[in-house]
């Protein structure tokens, strides 16, 4: 959901630099442990394969609500493959989506960050409610919530923090600006919750294996 | 009690819906009608390219470009039906 809609060249060199390499060394880490768990993650990687087409897919789409919104299923990305496969999703489908002309290459880093911070806090709201909330429609919603929630944070405190080039907004009227693209982006989290909380709701019911509900 | 018990999530999904639909629809109020991009550039104060695309159909619009959006989700497509075929689930 939350995304930085500005062209390449709204953040200076440093700040794109410095998120490109916060954003790779949390890969990086990610990698690592993947690579730490072995072949124990092949029925993770094929749902991530399948999480990346469909979120690619969807993520493309300009949804006519309140003016026009896209949902990107982070939220569902952070329930099905989980924080460490979910770091690759989301930077392959940034990557993918500046490749055909939907968003900057310089603001791939900053994007995968706001997109990581939901799929974090989805998980472990997800995870984490499991034994106060047992229903999976309710849970994956709510969880959706947060993560789009937390993404938007991101979302503005970067913004904030790196400072838009060119343009003569103090940070006071960017920040009321961000703040009324949050109630927006919140607004259309409805939706991405009642998908998430669907399709999570239906895979507990014919393969709650795949959720990891079982495991302790 | 039971009551909140049993249905404790669905209440307070539905309570976070409602608020965040009415903090949506105040905005909306607010500020009218503003694609995400229009809306981004009005908050950072930049005069963005005049640069149409088509209405696409009905309101939903592919942002970028089309041949390439199909290109790339086909190859998706096929390498998850290898991965399904290679690893079963």
């Amino acid at each position: 959901m939350a995304h930085i809609h500005l062209e390449d060249g709204s953040f200076s060199l440093i700040w794109v630099v410095l998120w490109w390499i916060v954003a790779i060394t949390l890969i990086a880490v990610a990698l690592w442990s993947l690579r730490s768990a072995g072949r124990n993650n092949q029925k993770k990687i094929t749902i991530a394969a399948f999480i990346t087409a469909a979120a690619f897919a969807i993520f493309q789409i300009n949804i006519p609500i309140f003016g026009g919104v896209h949902l990107n299923l982070t939220p569902l990305i952070g329930i099905l493959a989980g924080p460490v496969l979910g770091a690759l999703v989301v930077l392959v489908i940034n990557i993918l989506s500046a490749a055909i002309g939907h968003g900057g290459w310089g603001l791939i880093g900053a994007n995968v960050l706001v997109n990581l911070s939901e799929v974090i806090i989805a998980y472990l709201v997800f995870r984490g409610a499991r034994s106060i909330l047992p229903d999976l429609f309710s849970r994956a919603g709510i969880a959706t919530f947060a993560g789009l929630f937390c993404g938007n944070l991101v979302m503005v405190a970067i913004i904030l923090v790196s400072g838009i080039q060119g343009v003569t907004q103090t940070s006071g009227q960017i920040l009321t600006g961000l703040v009324l693209i949050i109630a927006i982006n919140m607004g259309v989290a409805i939706i991405e919750a009642l998908l998430t909380g669907l399709i999570v709701s239906y895979i507990g019911k014919i393969r709650p294996d795949i959720l990891g509900e079982n495991q302790p | 009690m039971n009551v909140w018990r049993e249905k404790k999530g669905i209440i307070i999904f539905c309570l976070i819906a409602i608020i965040t639909l009415i903090g949506a629809f105040a905005t909306y109020q607010m500020t009218g009608p503003m694609g995400i991009e229009e809306r981004f550039n009005a908050a950072a104060g930049i005069t963005p390219d005049e640069e149409e695309g088509d209405g696409g159909i009905a309101g939903f619009f592919l942002e970028g470009n089309a041949l390439l959006y199909m290109l790339v989700l086909a190859v998706l497509a096929t390498t998850c039906v290898a991965v399904y075929r290679h690893y079963r689930i």
